[in-house]
């Protein structure tokens, strides 16, 4: 089970063979529904058991608040050789994701990261805008960045967040005085902390060419909203980025895989494709039944690469079928209802790290 | 239509669409506004010289414009309201036939006399009862509302304490909820033109800050319906020397006693929750339902599901934004996992009734999903609302007449202002304190004439 998703991660086509995905995500399922009981009782609670299904697209997403009210996982949650924590927007508990199989998470962020931020294959200069694992250690992005680090940068390679604050300054020094290029790796409200900075002392960089640019998240309150072509402005004026050189990252704590929305130097729309180890489904937030091509869904990810915890999960996140892939037409969490109450978001706000 | 009440000033317009239906909204700019400003507090002279019975009279005729179902106004009402509100026209219909009902001559009477006792004092010059000299009550010249979203009907509650105290009202009110604020100030036009031109009722976006500041600086009162997150950013707006009240996000809840786990109590509770869709800030999120019965909260959980199916007859829900179907679906999903247990619309998220043993107060996603949680003894509830305590507002309640004094007093010491049955959450009298004041005595200045 765990070659074929290796197989799958490593594939040369974007999407493979339906029946090579069909077959490898039966086999997980089979196993999840035998060893992690909460998505045993959910299943059951749908009716739905592996000997009556045929189809991957039948298998019931589990929804992600599972993972703050139940331990999500098919081994003993502290044999876990990471445990990804996440904040909400509906509870009080923390989302709690155990990651057992360090090699398929590695092998699963590097061939996608290496796609689409790296095409020419070279290592480069990163500059991370979130803490380092050792300061964040249940952070899925921490974990993430520190395996990008590894994979893809080179020596001088750093993170720029220290006790839950960016060194603004030192970046800003450091990144003035480049002679190669640089890849700019966080959230996106972090290079919005970084442009106010660069703002205010009036001092524009232009990154040498080759720079790149991924960021990720929401803003949940951190800092001000700013909508997406608004950002890919700030980048050019700021950094000297051209919007085709900066490419959004879209994962959760509670997901193995990553999706990028494009490939640096590639000019086209902007879509998240999934990688081959990924199915999308989008269903209407009313019945879960499947809407079709072009209207507004719950994202369902299949990710075969969740292998010890729950593969088949359903987000709180609305998008929109479109050619090869989906567009993100903004995260639920943190909305505010319609109602004159509020959410718990509010009473509780949400820590850093969250995507 | 006119998306906009403007009586006397002519205006640009722009031509927006709001659910399909073409709406000319006013093309604003804080210029204008302080033109608009102006022109009401000059307008406002005439409503300062009207006797208070006189401006009762004309609400009250106003209201029973609105108690006509041939009043052209109230059928306008009645067919764009379902449109633009996403409400069911059932919905709409209750909700035309129950807030005239608070407007009425009798009723306003009752009020005032509650509010600051003789009416008259809003008039002339009245002996003080104690104290030396006379004193009287005079409203701000102007008042500008920045009115909520959620409920219409809060809006016109807003604008007529404004009336009351002869006070000229300029509303923000919100895209979604511009209508009936428009459609009442024109019923009022309909009685009295030269008084209904101290009213005015425009929107804009909220990002149009220096727009809302205008109001502020204009104006003697603010009163703001909004969240933390507005609240926050418009307090930074008003000037010092401008008054202001603030009705903040609330939240509400019900509390079932052991002896109170009845049919028909899942019953009344079923209408608090399908009323307005649970928008409204004494729209309960949660019951807590004491064990120990004839009858166990998970039963109580299984009868208001059946009453919700009924409501969903009677009171059709509006439409559920996929924001709000996304949660549901979350909670729906997951609560399970912990031990609870869900009572959901056999389709859709008509309706969801969600049993969870942890008694931590739960906020709802809303939209016709409600929380119940078991608790050993009705002693034990405040103890869960403390992390919400700033926010509460309203709780219904079905507890034995005996055992009342002892929760109503904890209830109330907590933070809570409104104790009611179940059943009766949606329909507060206009005497209510809302948000725990004074609604038009916290309007009005008092000046004192000494004589000695």
């Amino acid at each position: 089970m765990r070659e074929r998703i290796l197989d799958l991660i490593h594939a040369k086509a974007e999407v493979p063979p339906e029946e090579l995905f069909n077959e490898a995500a039966l086999s997980v399922f089979r196993y999840q529904f035998d060893h992690n009981p909460p998505l045993r009782q959910f299943c059951l609670s749908q009716n739905k058991t592996p000997e009556a299904i045929r189809s991957w697209e039948e298998i019931p997403p589990l929804p992600v608040m599972a993972f703050k009210l139940a331990e999500i996982t098919c081994r003993p949650m502290n044999e876990a050789v990471r445990v990804f924590q996440s904040s909400g927007t509906t509870g009080r508990e923390k989302s709690r994701h155990p990651l057992f199989d360090l090699e398929l998470s590695q092998e699963a962020i590097l061939t996608h990261f290496g796609k689409h931020l790296l095409p020419e294959g070279k290592r480069i200069r990163m500059a991370i805008l979130t803490p380092s694992p050792e300061e964040a250690p249940a952070a899925s992005l921490s974990h993430m960045m520190e395996v990008v680090r590894k994979g893809f940068g080179t020596e001088p390679s750093r993170y720029y967040i220290e006790r839950g604050r960016l060194d603004a300054e030192r970046l800003a020094t450091e990144l003035s005085d480049l002679q190669e290029p640089i890849a700019l790796l966080g959230t996106s409200f972090a290079f919005v902390h970084l442009i106010d900075f660069l703002k205010e002392r009036m001092q524009p960089l232009f990154l040498p060419e080759g720079s790149r640019l991924m960021d990720t998240g929401g803003f949940k309150g951190k800092s001000r909203e700013i909508p997406r072509a608004q950002l890919y402005g700030l980048y050019e004026e700021y950094l000297g980025l051209r919007s085709d050189h900066c490419i959004n990252e879209y994962g959760m704590a509670e997901m193995t895989s990553q999706f990028y929305d494009g490939v640096v130097g590639q000019n086209r729309p902007r879509v998240y494709i999934a990688p081959p180890q990924i199915r999308t489904r989008l269903l209407h937030p009313e019945t879960l039944r499947p809407v079709g091509k072009g209207e507004i869904g719950l994202l369902a990810h299949y990710d075969l690469a969740n292998i010890d915890s729950a593969m088949a999960i359903l987000t709180e996140d609305l998008g929109r079928e479109t050619d090869g892939g989906f567009i993100l037409l903004g995260r639920v969490s943190g909305s505010l209802p319609k109602g004159c109450s509020i959410t718990l978001d509010q009473l509780l706000q949400s820590e850093g790290l969250e995507r | 239509m006119k998306g906009y009440y403007l009586p006397t000033l002519p205006i640009e317009e722009q031509s927006q669409e709001r659910k399909g239906i073409p709406v000319a909204a006013p093309i604003l700019s804080a210029s204008r506004l302080v033109e608009i400003s102006n022109r009401l507090i000059e307008s406002q002279k005439k409503l300062a010289a009207e006797s208070i019975f006189k401006i009762v009279d004309w609400i009250d005729a106003a209201a029973r414009c609105w108690a006509d179902p041939n009043d052209s106004i109230r059928q306008e009402a009645e067919s764009l309201l379902p449109q633009i509100t996403g409400d069911s026209p059932e919905m709409v219909h209750f909700t035309l036939d129950d807030f005239h009902k608070h407007l009425t001559r009798p009723v306003l009477l009752q009020f005032l006399e509650a509010e600051v006792g003789d009416p008259t004092l809003l008039d002339q010059f009245r002996l003080k009862t104690k104290g030396v000299g006379f004193t009287r009550a005079f409203g701000p010249r102007l008042t500008a509302h920045i009115l909520p979203g959620n409920l219409a009907g809060t809006a016109i509650y807003s604008l007529v304490c404004s009336l009351l105290a002869k006070s000229a009202s300029l509303a923000k009110v919100s895209r979604e909820e511009f209508l009936l604020p428009v459609l009442f100030a024109r019923s009022l036009e309909k009685i009295r033109p030269d008084l209904a031109e101290s009213l005015a009722v425009l929107t804009w976006e909220n990002s149009a800050l220096e727009l809302t500041r205008t109001i502020f600086q204009k104006a003697d009162l603010a009163i703001v319906y909004g969240g933390d997150e507005t609240i926050e950013i418009l307090r930074k707006e008003i000037p010092p020397t401008t008054r202001t009240i603030f009705h903040g996000h609330r939240l509400s809840l019900g509390v079932v006693a052991r002896e109170s786990v009845k049919k028909e109590i899942a019953e009344q509770a079923a209408t608090d929750i399908a009323l307005y869709d649970q928008r409204g800030c004494l729209s309960p999120h949660l019951y807590y339902v004491e064990t120990g019965g004839s009858a166990s909260p998970i039963q109580f959980a299984q009868w208001l599901a059946q009453s919700l199916y009924v409501s969903s007859y009677q009171l059709p829900k509006g439409t559920t934004s996929a924001e709000e179907a996304a949660q549901i679906q979350q909670l729906r999903g997951a609560i399970p996992l912990k031990g609870g247990e869900v009572f959901p619309s056999p389709s859709g998220v008509d309706w969801t009734v969600l049993y969870d043993p942890d008694p931590h107060f739960s906020i709802s996603p809303l939209a016709r999903t409600i929380w119940i949680k078991p608790v050993g003894d009705l002693s034990e509830i405040t103890g869960h609302l403390e992390a919400i305590r700033p926010y509460l507002q309203a709780v219904g309640v079905a507890i034995p007449q005996e055992r009342q004094p002892e929760v109503i007093l904890s209830l109330a010491r907590m933070g809570v202002n409104r104790i009611c049955a179940v059943g009766k959450m949606q329909k507060p009298p206009l005497t209510w304190h809302h948000d725990g004041r004074f609604r038009l005595l916290d309007l009005l200045r008092f000046v004192d004439w000494e004589t000695t």
